[in-house]
C-alpha cells in the first residue's frame, strides 16, 4: 500500500455513524471543520463495494493529520465500523507514523460510558456532545480549534442552521432521504466553504 | 530506644495518599480533545480542490443556499 509523504495537516477524516438520526450532528461536524478551515474526509467518498475498500480507508485515514471517532452509537443493532476503524486509526499513530502529526479525537454523547463500552481507551478522555448540534460543535472548537482567534460556538451554530436548510434542499433536489453519498456529501461541503467564507471564517 | 507507634488514624492518612499516589502513576492520562493539532486554515479554494469539488457541486450548493 502506498503511503503518503506526510498526511494534510487540515484535512480530518470522520468516522461516525452514517444514520439518519445522525445527520444534524453530521451537518454540525462539517460546519465546525469548515469554519476551522480543515477539510473534512470520509468513507463516503470511497465506493460502497469493491476489493481494496478497505485499504482505501488506510490510505485516507493515512492522509488526515486528524481523525475524529464518534462511539456514541452502542445501541442495536450493533455497528462494528466505528471501533474498527478507531483500532485502525491508532495502529496509524503509534505503529505505522510514530513520527507523524497524526492524531485522533474521541467523541462520546454520554459522560464516562466509553470507560465501559471500549476500557481499552480508559486513558482518553472523550468530547461529550450530549447529542446536540451545538455540543458537538463545541467539541470540535474545542479539540481543534485556535481559541480567541477562531470562530465562536454560538457562531457555527448559526452557520450549522443555515447548513440544515440547504442540506435538506440538496436532498429533495437529488431525491435522496439521507445527505449519505458521495454527490450529496461534496455538495453538503460545498454549501459549508460558501457560508464560512460569507462568515469571514476562512478565506476565499 | 523507645519506639513511638503511629496511631491508627495517621496510618490510614498514609495509606490513602499512597493509594492515591499509586493510582496517579499507574493511570497516565491522555486527554484526546485538548489542542490537538493547531495548523493554519485552508481556504475554501483549497478545500474544494482536496474534496474535488466540481463547478456543478458550487452550483448546487448556492442554489440550495439561495432562499
Amino acid at each position: 500500500m502506498a503511503k503518503p509523504q506526510h498526511p494534510d495537516d487540515t484535512a480530518v477524516f470522520l468516522n461516525v455513524p452514517f444514520d439518519r438520526a445522525y445527520e444534524p450532528l453530521f451537518v454540525a461536524l462539517v460546519a465546525a471543520l469548515t469554519a476551522l478551515g480543515r477539510t473534512p474526509r470520509c468513507v463516503l467518498e470511497i465506493p460502497d463495494h469493491g476489493q481494496g475498500r478497505l485499504n482505501r480507508i488506510m490510505e485516507h485515514l493515512e492522509s488526515c493529520a486528524v481523525s475524529i471517532h464518534d462511539l456514541s452509537r452502542v445501541g442495536m443493532p450493533a455497528r462494528f465500523n466505528m471501533p474498527f476503524e478507531l483500532g485502525l486509526a491508532y495502529a496509524i499513530r503509534t505503529l505505522s507514523m510514530p513520527q507523524s502529526p497524526y492524531r485522533f479525537v474521541l467523541l462520546e454523547k454520554i459522560p464516562h460510558r466509553l470507560n465501559r463500552t471500549l476500557s481499552d481507551m480508559a486513558a482518553h478522555d472523550p468530547g461529550i456532545h450530549q447529542g446536540k448540534p451545538l455540543g458537538m460543535i463545541s467539541c470540535i472548537l474545542d479539540a481543534l480549534g485556535t481559541g480567541k482567534l477562531g470562530p465562536a460556538a454560538e457562531e457555527v451554530h448559526d452557520m450549522w442552521r443555515t447548513l440544515m436548510k440547504a442540506a435538506r434542499r440538496l436532498k429533495d433536489a437529488e431525491g435522496k432521504d439521507t445527505i449519505y453519498s458521495a454527490a450529496l456529501f461534496k455538495r453538503l461541503a460545498a454549501a459549508a466553504t460558501e457560508l464560512a467564507v460569507r462568515a469571514d471564517f476562512i478565506p476565499a | 530506644m523507645t519506639v513511638k507507634k503511629a496511631s491508627a488514624k495517621k496510618v490510614t492518612a498514609r495509606k490513602t495518599v499512597a493509594k492515591k499516589a499509586s493510582t496517579a502513576r499507574s493511570i497516565p492520562r491522555v486527554y484526546a480533545v485538548r489542542k490537538v493539532h493547531i495548523a493554519p486554515p485552508s481556504s475554501a479554494t483549497e478545500i474544494r480542490e482536496t474534496l474535488r469539488i466540481s463547478s456543478a457541486d458550487i452550483r448546487a450548493a448556492l442554489d440550495a443556499l439561495t432562499d
